[in-house]
């Protein structure tokens, strides 16, 4: 790259003061849709991030004002140290001179052109000859396994080739950085998994930061190195996917984990929980922690057990489903649990809605950390 | 054949009987039209110099009135789809107004904004000594102040109905906005752009009232084809008949063409 003697310092300035790595995509932004405010801070190298999160959580939010197509009220966005969104100075570089590449999430390939020149297009719009934009466009659809679709119309293309086509659209403008959103949604499940893995391999050779955003946990955990979770607008939560599954932080990661989660302050070994109840921990240090539980390690049983379990409580039955070879009870009580057990435990404890029972967790099952 | 709607209840009978009455209403004229053509007179009447000056002047009319309808209706119907500006109301009610307005009467607006001694015509005829009524660009002046709302109106709900993130796609792609609005926007509103357009011609071709106020009934000059039919019609009924006969087929041929949009299926 050649450096712009004359602009060139001024913009190095600003990105430094802003506290953004060097390389890689820096977001620091607050957006508003309607009344609902998204507010995120996240850094992201040459890897890929997941955006996860519940409908509404504004993921889409984000990726449309990291793409440009929404100016964030405040904060700034630095792409490899050029500087793309500073609100505070009025800096908004319109989305056609951003070079991000973006997977929409229904692909919205363009219904009046074939698979190649929607390809081609970003290349024609460049100013690149038709000739040249045409063959680069070729080989891209080599790459996704579509050259022999180049021809047809969106219309005459499966899901699966679709998001290939997409893929290929987005990626013909050397972007520096791309943004998928939701990928997979929009195919079915029998063509999910084939995609899912032809999408990890394409982000792998990509070079450059990539920003998946995702409700699906499962895609999250094959496509991304790490997981950022958005919820309500906020990050209430960010690592890897283990991180996130180990000590999950809200409610959307607890049943990515599967577990029970509960918010409290620990003292002495006992945890007084914040939507009511008291947990007995093994080695929990005092202050505001985060408490864990995971449904195998609750018991159920219908008459006050005599054993050592140290938490013991009693609930109703709030609803069950079945999982396989497992029940899941949820129990409504101070606090509320879901047990898992066998159908046979489940048969013995002739479970009805509404019916008592005593829950029973062993302080060593109990995962506690600050909060 | 509408299969699927055999399971339906039949209509209740005082439905039936009326509409039923409805369409042999709206067949009789034409019933009547086809047979009092004269279908043995065409030639001669298709070579006779006055019908064919009077067909070529309202081809030329009608089709430059579409020309000057989509050089100035696409970007209304764009502003009014797209922009809220102060008066956005106001000129929405203005673009189609002349749809409800009787044409005589717009024809009798234009007479006073542009005739001799008219608003701005005054103006005109004093500084160049010309004016613009009773002159073939008063027909399409006319023919257009009639007809460009029918091509604004379908226009704008095509704008509207646009996904537009197609034309976010394209803007991370690159394209400048002018590109995106050529390459984009107008290909995915062709159907209706096309549509408007149909509609539009249509319209300026059997434009009467708001002509014959403006430009008048001059053979050669402002005589258009609908002028021509209720002139002949008391000298050369024959005459009459056919260019109406015309005039029938060129409306048939609009709606064959727009055949998705008002022949749709049942």
């Amino acid at each position: 790259m050649t450096i712009d003697s004359t602009g060139s310092s001024d913009q190095m300035s600003r990105s430094g003061a802003g506290g953004s790595t060097a390389a890689g995509l820096y977001v620091d932004v607050r957006a508003l849709r309607g009344d609902f405010a998204v507010e995120a801070t996240l850094a992201v190298a040459d890897e890929t991030v997941a955006i996860v999160g519940p409908n509404g959580a504004g993921k889409s939010t984000l990726l449309r004002c990291i793409a440009g197509l929404m100016p964030p009220t405040s904060g700034r966005i630095t792409l490899h140290d050029r500087v793309l969104d500073d609100a505070d100075v009025g800096i908004h570089e319109p989305p056609a001179r951003r070079g991000i590449g973006v997977v929409f999430q229904e692909y919205l390939l363009f219904p009046h052109r074939s698979a190649l020149d929607n390809v081609a297009y970003g290349l024609r719009a460049q100013g690149h000859r038709a000739g040249a934009a045409r063959r680069r466009a070729h080989g891209l659809l080599d790459r996704v396994g579509l050259a022999a679709q180049a021809a047809l119309r969106p219309a005459q293309l499966s899901g699966g080739q679709a998001q290939r086509v997409a893929l290929a659209r987005a990626l013909a403008i050397d972007p520096a950085t791309l943004l998928l959103d939701e990928p997979l949604a929009a195919l079915d499940i029998d063509a999910r998994q084939d995609i899912r893995r032809r999408l990890r391999a394409h982000l792998r050779d990509f070079r450059g930061p990539a920003l998946v955003v995702t409700h699906d946990p499962v895609e999250a955990a094959t496509l991304a190195d790490r997981l950022v979770v958005l919820e309500d607008g906020r990050i209430t939560q960010h690592g890897t996917i283990d991180d996130v599954t180990r000590r999950p932080r809200s409610a959307w990661a607890a049943r990515l984990a599967g577990v029970n989660l509960y918010e409290g302050r620990a003292a002495d070994g006992h945890v007084t929980l914040i939507g009511g109840g008291r947990i007995t921990a093994a080695g929990v240090p005092d202050g505001d922690v985060f408490v864990a539980i995971p449904p195998r390690a609750v018991a159920l049983f219908r008459e006050l057990p005599a054993g050592t379990p140290r938490n013991v409580w009693a609930g109703r039955v709030d609803g069950f489903d079945s999982f396989g070879d497992r029940v899941r009870v949820h129990l409504a009580g101070s606090p509320a649990i879901t047990a898992e057990i066998t159908p046979a435990a489940a048969a013995d404890l002739d479970l009805a809605r509404g019916g008592a029972v005593h829950a029973a967790v062993k302080a060593t099952e109990v995962t506690t950390y600050p909060r | 054949m509408s299969r699927s709607r055999s399971n339906e209840p039949p209509a209740p009978l005082g439905i039936g009987v009326l509409g039923a009455l409805a369409v042999v209403f709206l067949t009789l004229p034409l019933v009547g039209l086809a047979s009092r053509a004269p279908w043995s007179d065409i030639p001669t009447l298709l070579t006779d110099p006055a019908v064919r000056t009077t067909l070529r002047l309202s081809l030329t009319a009608s089709l430059a009135a579409l020309l000057l309808s989509t050089v100035l209706g696409v970007p209304l119907a764009w502003l009014l789809a797209r922009t809220r500006f102060p008066g956005w109301r106001l000129v929405r009610a203005l673009a189609v107004l002349p749809m409800v307005l009787p044409p005589v009467v717009g024809g009798v607006a234009l007479l006073l904004a542009f005739g001799r001694r008219g608003l701005f015509g005054q103006i005109l005829f004093e500084a160049t000594g010309w004016s613009l009524p009773f002159t073939t660009l008063g027909v399409i002046v006319a023919e257009t102040f009639v007809a460009m709302p029918f091509l604004v109106v379908t226009v704008e709900s095509g704008l509207r109905s646009l996904d537009r993130r197609y034309e976010e796609a394209a803007a991370t792609l690159g394209a400048s906005r002018w590109t995106i609005l050529r390459t984009v926007t107008l290909p995915l509103i062709a159907p209706s752009l096309a549509a408007g357009m149909a509609l539009c011609w249509a319209r300026a071709l059997g434009e009467f009232g708001a002509t014959i106020s403006f430009a008048g009934n001059l053979p050669g000059r402002t005589q258009t084809m609908p002028l021509a039919v209720y002139l002949q019609l008391e000298s050369n009924p024959p005459a009459a008949y056919l260019l109406s006969f015309v005039l029938l087929v060129v409306s048939i041929g609009v709606l064959v063409g727009m055949r998705d949009r008002y022949l749709g299926q049942p």
